[in-house]
């Protein structure tokens, strides 16, 4: 990461306009990562800087969601460790968070399930964000979903993205820490690389709000 | 916590304990603990030593309790000595003792009328500290912060001695950045805020503010800048 990418945490004050009162109890709540909290050097002693990208859409967000949410609402929802939610079957179908195909795939995959947890709904969620986009077909869904279901809780609340990669045909997926860089030869196609983090956050707000604006 | 069926742990004399669950955990002798403690209240009368972590509802220090890893609480009160290995997480802290922290303290509320030292961040909405000895920390972050210097009016001759020579009655701090802040008998790298008064007694190399700036004669401002 080179330090284009930082931003000062003066920068981030001026740019969006909040005080050190509200970081601060914006960090308290964990509504801010540690680990966004970079600590470096310069002539005036110990700074702090943050990923310039990452923080400023996340103040944004918090900005736009604090009227209508107390912050430790705001907090479960932005906190990657996922919170205590089951649904049933009925429910997830009811709720239309997923398509039906991804459901089915599911089941077939790995079995049914009487109650669905958080973890089981977020991996039918990935793999149906790749399937209505195209980018794989039901068999590499199947890769997708076993890979998620024996590896994901190894990485145990931590940030991480989800690679999926294609050569000459053959399609392989592998899950991987966020803040690492991984290169590949010229010939691999990355077909997608999404982040967890991002998707939960997105599959919370539509189990919050009840998901009713998917198709 | 579902504390229908937890029993209490109770030390009087000496002893030792495995930790685990209870509902109230009271010391007044010796104890060790050898292990993480969950309970609703802990009050330590006597000296103790908690080789894991702590998380209680309520905490209360009057003797000397040293904590190993964590410790979680919505209320905590010193009155004896607290040492923590880790990081402090409280809604409330008020202390009138000594109390070290390795790690960040985060609260809601951080009143001081004590001696402290906090090797990370102390950040708390409401920061409110008497100085009565040497205190320290690594980095102070808030919305209103009040430092200000305790009545030591009726200290003995020796007290005055020592405070000159080895323990003065100052803050040291790298950085205090809040909304509003007033300091004095602090010695800081960096200042920053939105209202900053600066007392008597400080030394501080760099202060930016934002709306307001106010500064003792008595006090020590190498640099000023608004932003």
């Amino acid at each position: 990461m080179d330090s284009n990418d930082l931003i000062s945490k003066k920068e981030l004050l001026e740019i969006t306009g909040i005080s050190y009162g509200q970081l601060y109890r914006w960090k308290r709540k964990n509504l801010i990562p540690e680990e966004w909290f970079i600590r470096k050097s310069t002539f005036t002693g110990q700074e702090t800087f943050f990923p310039k990208a990452k923080i400023l859409e996340r103040v944004n967000k918090i900005l736009s969601m604090k009227d209508d949410l107390s912050l430790d609402d705001l907090a479960n929802m932005l906190s990657p460790n996922t919170s205590e939610i089951v649904l049933s079957l009925d429910e997830i179908k009811k709720r239309n968070i997923v398509s039906l195909t991804s459901i089915e795939l599911y089941i077939k995959t790995l079995g049914e399930e009487k109650e669905f947890s958080f973890d089981s709904i977020l991996y039918i969620y990935i793999v149906d964000k790749m399937l209505v986009t195209g980018d794989i077909n039901l068999d590499e869904g199947k890769i997708i979903l076993e890979t998620l279901k024996e590896n994901y809780n190894k990485f145990d609340g931590k940030n991480c993205d989800l690679v999926f990669l294609r050569k000459f045909g053959i399609s392989t997926c592998f899950l991987v820490s966020s803040t690492s860089d991984v290169y590949f030869e010229s010939g691999t196609k990355i077909i997608r690389r999404l982040h967890i983090a991002g998707l939960i956050e997105e599959l919370k707000i539509k189990l919050v709000n009840g998901g009713e604006f998917h198709e | 916590m579902n504390n229908e069926y937890l029993s209490d742990l109770i030390g009087n004399g000496v002893g030792d304990s495995a930790g685990g669950k209870y509902r109230n955990v009271i010391i007044n002798g010796v104890m060790g603990i050898k292990g993480d403690v969950e309970c609703t209240d802990f009050e330590c009368t006597g000296v103790s030593k908690v080789d894991g972590s702590v998380k209680a509802e309520t905490i209360l220090i009057k003797g000397v309790n040293n904590i190993k890893g964590d410790a979680e609480c919505k209320e905590l009160s010193v009155e004896g000595t607290l040492n923590i290995g880790r990081g402090l997480n409280a809604e409330k802290v008020e202390l009138n003792g000594a109390l070290k922290v390795n790690d960040d303290l985060n609260s809601e509320i951080f009143i001081s009328r004590g001696g402290f030292t906090i090797n990370g961040l102390l950040n708390a909405e409401t920061i409110d500290i008497n100085l009565y000895t040497k205190c320290r920390a690594r980095e102070i972050g808030g919305q209103s912060i009040n430092v200000c210097k305790g009545n030591t009016n009726n200290t003995n001759f020796f007290e005055k001695i020592l405070e000159t020579i080895a323990m003065p009655v100052k803050l040291f701090v790298e950085t205090i950045e809040g909304d509003d802040i007033y300091i004095e008998y602090i010695n800081a790298k960096v200042v920053r805020g939105n209202n900053v008064k600066i007392g008597p007694g400080s030394n501080i190399d760099i202060v930016e503010y934002k709306d307001k700036f106010e500064k003792d004669e008595n006090a020590n401002v190498k640099e000023f800048k608004k932003i």
